[in-house]
């Protein structure tokens, strides 16, 4: 297929293999998006971090068996290892009195470091063949195969297809999974359809992203969207959105710069977002916040005095208060006394009422 | 006579131990029962085994003339059930009680928006229809949850503890909304916990602990004695609950 095609990609003069694999990143990052949204608020965010971590070992005794570098065989050792550190979360939860946490941090630590140990044999050996390996911690986009790379975005974009199309049921079921069941609809089904996903979506990631940044990608893009909406269906597109631009921003940075790892540019591109969301929210921004508490303080440091005149009108005021109010209205003196004309209560009142409504 | 509800020999247990134990029950069309009992009577189970969200060990349970549609029934969970941060909209999650109605894949019609600016009227919650429902009082969340039930269009209500946590002026809006939806013809199954407001609220009751002790219109079964003998049997409880672990 002609570069042309690409059009506004082929301006930057990237090369069609790395177009591609942009693209998939790119698909895969909304697909986080999505699948990470529906994670989060399920209270599931560790979810994902477990099953990555899970699957390094997978890969690892996956080369050492049929000494292959084909990623099928490799993706397949990992989702193995992964269903099976998620059987036994299963099994944690149900036999013993360990929470959720508890397992997923313990199969998250056990699995990784067997896989670490495994891969510290396999570069002890050697092998030529092993170069590759190290690549799945933290990822090495552009050096992927351009047909794995496709196969990955197709998969992903059926997935995506399938999320949105079951949105309202996702939504539900997440939000209320008892009133979902009394509507004769199988909650703990979706519960298992979303868990499956977010299975996939690691295998899918892990050589393009690593397995231990993987997760940000399920993780970072919903908390920054949430900075900015209340609203789901925002906080899903605009989740979405950062899940992509995050994988497409983070991919050509790491291709263009001397082969850094793409799972920690991705991941500082999450952040850098999520700083900025964190920061300039027009409701929850930090900013916004420290704004209107100092307007708050600063308006209660000029007129406490005057609402002290109104609670307590034998009270005394200071020589600079006194200036100033006099000057916009607000007192006038009654035989040594300072009261407040009907300009100044309207004013007490109205401040009252705003300081009221804010606190 | 035309039962709304039929239980027979209806037992659930979690983990080996059983919260309710042959459970017969006939709940005809047209009233608004109470279910009564202490806590951890298993009131909330009966009505989660009934609508399909737990699973019963034994028993049958017959709904609305023996076909269970899912649309023929409407169910308010308690409001603790959920996660009030979820970001959305007082609309939004009524509007998911026309989820029954529209089907896999659809979106919303002309029809369900309008069926869900009536109910947000009718509980005077249209105003705040673009509120983010963490920001809403008890007594408005549970509006919210009601308004939710109503557009569900059912034959038979079910409400687990509905009163919870409301303020006075909510309470009377919600007995009204229950009045008028038995007044016209729909059946309401309401989990209560405030024994005070039972001959008010209700026409009939069941008195609940593990099995059912009682059950009938409220002058003839919510009496001093079954209420003594409902709330008293700890040493039942226990006894089952021992032989069971």
């Amino acid at each position: 297929m002609p570069i042309k095609h690409f059009g506004v990609m082929s301006v930057f003069n990237l090369g069609f293999t790395l177009t591609v694999v942009m693209l998939g990143t790119m698909v895969l990052g909304i697909l986080g998006g999505v699948l990470g949204t529906l994670l989060v608020l399920r209270r599931q965010a560790l979810m994902g971090d477990a099953l990555s971590h899970a699957t390094l070992p997978g890969v690892m005794l996956a080369f050492m068996l049929f000494a292959t570098r084909s990623l099928e065989v490799l993706l397949i050792g990992a989702f193995l290892s992964a269903s099976v550190a998620y059987g036994l979360m299963l099994l944690i939860k149900r036999h013993t009195l360990l929470q959720w946490d508890a397992a997923m941090a313990l199969m998250l630590a056990g699995f990784f470091g067997f896989g670490q140990w495994l891969l510290s044999i396999i570069q002890r050996q050697g092998t030529a063949a092993q170069a590759g390996l190290s690549r799945f911690i933290f990822g090495q986009a552009a050096t992927m195969l351009r047909e794995d790379v496709i196969r990955l975005t197709v998969v992903s974009a059926v997935m995506l297809i399938i999320l949105i199309g079951l949105l309202k049921e996702f939504k539900t079921a997440v939000f209320d999974p008892d009133f979902f069941s009394s509507l004769g609809r199988s909650a703990p089904g979706i519960e298992w359809l979303l868990r499956g996903m977010t299975l996939v979506f690691i295998v899918l990631g892990i050589r393009l992203v690593g397995v231990v940044l993987i997760s940000a990608l399920l993780i970072a893009p919903v908390l920054t969207a949430q900075q900015w909406s209340v609203r789901f269906h925002r906080v899903l597109l605009l989740s979405a959105f950062i899940g992509g631009v995050s994988g497409l921003v983070g991919t050509y940075l790491s291709a263009t710069r001397a082969n850094v790892p793409t799972g920690p540019v991705i991941v500082f591109v999450l952040g850098l977002l999520f700083l900025i969301s964190i920061l300039v929210a027009p409701k929850e921004g930090l900013l916004r916040k420290s704004f209107e508490w100092h307007r708050l303080k600063r308006t209660l440091t000029l007129y406490a005095p005057l609402i002290h005149l109104y609670e307590q009108p034998e009270g005394t005021l200071r020589l600079e208060d006194v200036v100033r109010y006099e000057v916009q209205g607000y007192v006038l003196k009654d035989q040594d006394q300072w009261r407040l004309t009907a300009k100044g209560e309207a004013k007490v009142k109205a401040m009252k009422k705003v300081i009221l409504d804010e606190s | 006579m035309e039962y709304a509800l039929v239980i027979e020999d209806l037992s659930v247990a979690y983990h080996k131990k059983p919260v309710l134990w042959d459970i017969d029950l006939n709940v005809p069309f047209g009233t608004i029962m109470g279910i009564v009992g202490p806590n951890g009577a298993g009131k909330s189970t009966l009505m989660k085994a009934v609508l399909g969200v737990v699973k019963p060990l034994t028993g049958r349970i017959r709904l609305a003339g023996d076909t269970h549609q899912a649309h023929a029934v409407a169910y308010v969970p308690q409001k603790e059930s959920v996660d009030w941060d979820f970001p959305t909209t007082v609309y939004d999650v009524v509007m998911m009680g026309r989820y029954g109605h529209i089907g896999w894949f659809k979106r919303p019609r002309k029809s369900d928006h309008e069926k869900v600016e009536a109910a947000l009227k009718t509980l005077s919650m249209w105003s705040l229809k673009d509120t983010q429902i963490g920001a809403l009082s008890g007594g408005q969340q549970q509006r919210v949850f009601l308004a939710r039930a109503l557009v569900q269009e059912a034959d038979v209500y079910f409400l687990d503890e509905p009163f919870q946590g409301v303020d006075a002026k909510t309470e009377r809006v919600m007995v009204e909304v229950f009045k008028s939806l038995k007044a016209q013809g729909k059946t309401l199954i309401i989990v209560h916990h405030d024994l005070n407001t039972v001959r008010q609220y209700f026409d009939s009751v069941t008195l609940l602990n593990v099995r059912v002790f009682a059950s009938g219109a409220v002058e003839d079964v919510f009496t001093d004695e079954n209420i003594m003998k409902t709330y008293q049997s700890d040493a039942h409880q226990a006894f089952w609950r021992d032989e069971r672990v």
